[in-house]
């Protein structure tokens, strides 16, 4: 997965803001089985919620091929004990 | 005549399938993707994955951008759900000082990393890379690894869980490795840990969790119940007691 990287918060929150409105949420989530919207459950609200990574840019999941591949330092180090 | 009428009953009735519902006040969780009716999708992603146990533990992800995909013959045929290592379903409050979980994956990366198809509160159930010897494990304060290797592409069935005794970790219905090291739940998380990092790749047909550690008895059931339904019977050993049948009620 690709993701759109910035340098301060506000700049991923504007641009993420704008994927989300070109995305079309919020949307209504459809049964699976019956093909048909199910109000009552799920409604998916907006893209993604920007997130801080270890070097202190912002990132959030591109929606398309734009951005670059995430980095596994990018994210704290996992150790098993 | 009598008794040959009653004899055909009790045949009748033990060919019934077992599933999850027949573990009863047990079962905490289940989240089946070959039953459409309990998925909600947003497009190709997953907006809901619904509770089949009676406990309304449905779990949801409001992100498009978080959401797995729905793949609707993934695995034997069957529906499945894809992980990307950025997908997720959010936490589920859910305190059980002892419990198990079991679920179908198929892992699809394998790097020098780990990754937690099920996470819960601290530690969960993980994946490991190159870094973690390849193997499946329980994780909390410390951790225990399973005997068997993940291996990439293969779809697994893994079983953890602990009570006051200890944990166990099992891998496509081998005997579970084991500790006396006691774990318990706080909240559940699929697709990643949860708090937030070790995003599973990868794709989970099922998941079971229940409020104790399963008996050899019940764990061999779920496992047969799994493998069958999923197509992977050929993963059980030789001396799985539901090697060559599905479990029956």
């Amino acid at each position: 997965m690709k993701y759109r990287v910035f340098d301060t918060e506000e700049q991923a929150i504007a641009a993420e803001a704008q994927v989300t409105l070109d995305s079309g949420c919020p949307k209504v989530g459809v049964n699976a089985k019956t093909g048909k919207p199910e109000p009552d459950k799920q409604v998916t609200e907006r893209w993604a919620i920007p997130q801080q990574i270890v070097d202190g840019r912002w990132v959030f999941p591109s929606p398309d091929d734009v951005g670059v591949e995430a980095d596994d330092a990018w994210w704290p180090q996992e150790e098993m004990i | 005549m009598l008794g040959l009428g009653l004899g055909l009953n009790k045949l009748r009735i033990s060919s019934v399938a077992w599933n999850p519902a027949q573990l009863g006040a047990s079962l905490a969780l289940w989240l089946d993707a070959e039953d459409t009716a309990s998925i909600t999708l947003n497009g190709s992603t997953v907006s809901q994955w619904s509770d089949k146990s009676g406990n309304g533990r449905n779990v949801s992800q409001a992100m498009a951008a978080n959401q797995p995909t729905y793949t609707a013959s993934g695995l034997n045929g069957k529906p499945v759900l894809t992980f990307d290592g950025g997908d997720w379903f959010s936490n589920l409050s859910l305190s059980l000082p002892q419990f198990s979980v079991s679920l179908v994956e198929t892992a699809t990366q394998n790097t020098a990393l780990i990754y937690y198809p099920v996470g819960f509160g601290t530690g969960g159930i993980s994946v490991g890379g190159t870094n973690f010897g390849q193997k499946f494990a329980i994780n909390g304060t410390t951790s225990l690894q399973s005997t068997e290797n993940s291996v990439l592409n293969a779809p697994t069935i893994v079983f953890g869980g602990s009570n006051n005794l200890g944990r166990q970790i099992a891998v496509n219905g081998n005997s579970p490795a084991t500790d006396v090291t006691t774990q318990s739940i706080t909240q559940i998380t699929i697709g990643q840990r949860s708090d937030g990092f070790w995003q599973f790749f990868g794709t989970i047909a099922e998941v079971v969790l229940t409020n104790n550690l399963l008996s050899t008895t019940d764990r061999q059931k779920l496992e047969g119940y799994l493998a069958w339904k999923w197509g992977m019977e050929a993963n059980l050993p030789v001396s799985h007691p539901y090697k060559t049948t599905p479990p029956t009620v």
